[in-house]
């Protein structure tokens, strides 16, 4: 992992002093809230429904068991003793008191950690897979570069005032977990024909009111010249995207109206005018910064036919370790480790939230079991990245403790939600009690292994924090004249076979929306050629008739 | 810094308009006509082209979080201009380290914003030496 050295920690720390000043200075009532506004957002300082919520970086959604207790004691100290885990691999409070800010944040300081830039019109925290560094076949680990334009982005003075925000994410495989297409910007580690390392870099997509797949504006970029790409991509967004109206100024529609090629010319032109002269970062730091993200010395394992043995045995035992063993882990580059997934979806539970005690006990495992590593993902999921695979069935023990076993990783139930109108002050429908709704009534009827691979990504408004546009099955929730209803999309995708989802017809109300989505399950159930085609593969062959016949029976005026 | 206290005492401070620097404050001592006057959302490539007869540039900030003057800036200074760059419009003591880092020199306040942001907030925000990430990164040793 990155340590900070002196630089980065003077930084932190001089941040934190300058926001205490802020944080005075609108205290006694110098600043006032619109003056205050956008001093607390680049401090990830949001005002929502009921209290103001702090949402703390984790870059790359990575951490260490030192971090996560951290992040238990703040929400002990200064919150209601849990956390909740977002798409963009942060954590927030949502019950912090504004004279407590400062505070929480020096402690957040203490572990190298802060909330600079999670908000505002500004460079955010750059995301990466969160399998980066841990499975087999990438170009490099993604967080290399991901922590280079960290360092780039933060506090730069040209792009603290952009148009609107700008979300960046990288990964280092040619399978997409990072959701490049759906960013402002999406880079991905690529080889030419000579077998350089390089990036494919895409462009303008994104959720929200106006989702957009990402355009690739460069095919192949030399490695050490992204820093000068980008720049010349945020210099041009910042110069030409709208203000007039902030629905339209992320550089999505600047795409939309001026077109690709324009925005294209105009970023080239600028490239091209510097690329022989311009300065590339320092030797030393991309050295220190490459050292830094080297996998862990791995224990390696003498004899993995008894470990496979062992595995099969306690698999035996326990069908819930089956379950899980099944569900929650994925292929490690290394035959003695696997990637384990620990859900934060319990049935019922809201997506994405874990207590105080949780937190410890998933630092705990990774410091006992997993070389001090963990993972946020944009699922609102834990991973612990290297797990060798004799500690499997004991962390499985410990994590069943803790109400953490939840065997469900990639199926129904293991639903991205936005905290919607329990919590933000967006909203114009609830999420969280939808996704808890769908998830309980899956589980009572025990089919959520057979239905197989499946994502629910569930949006209280349309600005789409819950991902809806690029779930398999996608729930938006709306305000009908101060009812709540709720449109579905079938077919989107946000891997690396990018696809933004299809309305299905007619909203559906509060009372309705489990009654539809498990009119769409049995329809893929009853019409699927075997278990291995799975949701998104049916509804890709067979498209939007048989759900909308099914969904829409008895509905005469869409009939 | 005694200059300021100076002319702070004289009252001059309530000129129309007061200079900010990384010294304090100062008068407003510009010929307008030697000043080519812009702004935030001006294209940079016809600016750049009336370079070679200018000493000043005056830049104008549609708002407070109008960040294009800042690219304008940079793109002024990319060109090869020397002169002093000056910022006016809405802008807010927490942003003079932008200014500072994309190439203005000064920014120029009305007598509103001097009675609301007085020369002590200005020195606050010009104490606090934040680290410069983008000159770390071209340039770690």
């Amino acid at each position: 992992m990155y340590q900070y050295d002196d630089f980065d920690q003077e930084f932190v720390r001089a941040r934190v002093k300058e926001f205490r000043g802020q944080v005075k200075r609108r205290v006694d009532g110098v600043l006032t809230e619109d003056e205050f506004k956008p001093l607390r957002l680049q401090n990830g300082l949001y005002l929502q429904l009921h209290a103001y919520m702090l949402r703390v970086a984790i870059p790359y959604g990575t951490l260490n068991a030192k971090q996560m207790r951290k992040l238990a004691d703040i929400a002990e100290r200064y919150d209601r003793g849990y956390g909740h885990f977002t798409t963009r691999q942060n954590i927030q409070f949502n019950w912090i008191n504004l004279p407590d800010v400062p505070d929480a944040l020096d402690d957040l300081a203490d572990v190298e950690m802060h909330a600079i830039q999670t908000s505002g019109n500004c460079i955010r925290n750059v995301t990466a897979d969160h399998f980066a560094g841990a499975v087999a076949g990438e170009v490099e680990d993604p967080r290399i570069t991901a922590e280079l334009m960290r360092q780039w982005s933060t506090g730069h003075p040209e792009y603290a005032f952009l148009p609107r925000k700008f979300k960046i994410a990288v990964t280092g495989s040619q399978e997409d977990r990072a959701v490049v297409a759906f960013h402002d910007i999406g880079l991905q580690l690529v080889r030419n024909e000579d077998g350089e390392a390089g990036y494919k870099i895409f462009v303008g997509g994104g959720l929200g009111r106006t989702p957009r797949v990402g355009r690739v504006i460069r095919a192949f970029l030399p490695k050490d010249d992204l820093l000068i790409y980008v720049d010349q991509i945020l210099h041009v967004y910042n110069q030409m995207g709208r203000r007039d109206n902030k629905y339209k100024a992320r550089i999505k529609i600047l795409i939309d109206e001026m077109g690709l090629e324009e925005v294209k010319a105009a970023v080239e032109a600028r490239y091209e005018a510097v690329v022989e002269t311009a300065k590339r970062p320092a030797a030393d730091l991309v050295q220190r910064i490459t050292e830094a993200f080297a996998p862990p010395k791995l224990a390696s394992s003498d004899d993995l036919d008894a470990i496979a043995i062992a595995l099969e045995h306690e698999a035996n035992l326990s069908k819930g370790f089956a379950a899980w063993l099944k569900q929650n882990t994925h292929q490690h580059f290394d035959d003695g480790h696997h990637i384990v997934s620990i859900s934060l979806k319990a049935h019922g539970a809201t997506p994405g939230d874990a207590s105080a005690n949780q937190m410890r006990v998933l630092a705990d495992l990774a410091e006992r079991f997993a070389y001090d590593e963990l993972r946020v993902s944009h699922e609102q999921n834990i991973i612990l990245p290297h797990v060798p695979k004799e500690h499997l069935f004991s962390i499985y023990q410990d994590l069943v403790k803790a109400g953490l076993a939840t065997a469900n990783i990639g199926l129904v139930s293991d639903i991205i939600a936005c905290p919607g109108m329990d919590y933000c002050a967006l909203a114009t429908a609830r999420s969280i009690p939808v996704a808890q709704e769908i998830a309980s009534h899956f589980e009572a009827m025990k089919i959520e292994h057979d239905i197989g691979p499946l994502k629910i990504k569930i949006s209280g408004c349309i600005n789409a924090c819950g991902h809806h546009h690029v779930g398999h099955i996608g729930i938006l929730g709306l305000d009908r004249a101060g009812v709540e209803n709720y449109q579905i999309t079938l077919g989107g995708d946000g891997s690396e076979g990018a696809s933004l989802g299809d309305r299905t017809g007619p909203g559906f109300a509060g009372d309705k929306i489990l009654n539809a989505i498990e009119i769409i399950i049995t329809t893929y159930l009853n019409g699927r050629e075997n278990s291995d085609e799975h949701f998104l593969d049916y509804y890709r062959r067979v498209g939007m008739a048989p759900f909308k016949a099914a969904l829409y029976a008895n509905d005469a005026k869409v009939a | 810094m005694l200059m300021t206290r100076r002319l702070l005492k004289r009252g001059m401070v309530m000129d129309e308009y007061t200079i900010v620097t990384d010294q304090g404050f100062q008068v407003d001592d510009w010929d307008e006509a030697s000043v080519l006057q812009l702004n935030g959302e001006d294209d940079a490539s016809h600016a750049v082209q009336r370079l070679d007869s200018v000493e000043n540039i005056l830049i104008t900030f549609g708002g407070a979080h109008d960040g294009r003057g800042f690219s304008l800036a940079r793109e002024l200074r990319e060109a090869g201009f020397k002169g002093h760059i000056r910022a006016k419009g809405p802008l807010v003591t927490d942003q003079w380290r932008h200014l500072r880092q994309t190439g203005f020199d000064s920014l120029m306040l009305s007598a509103e914003q001097v009675e609301k942001m007085p020369l002590h907030t200005w020195q606050d925000v010009q104490n606090i030496s934040l680290p410069n990430y983008q000159h770390r990164v071209f340039s770690a040793t």
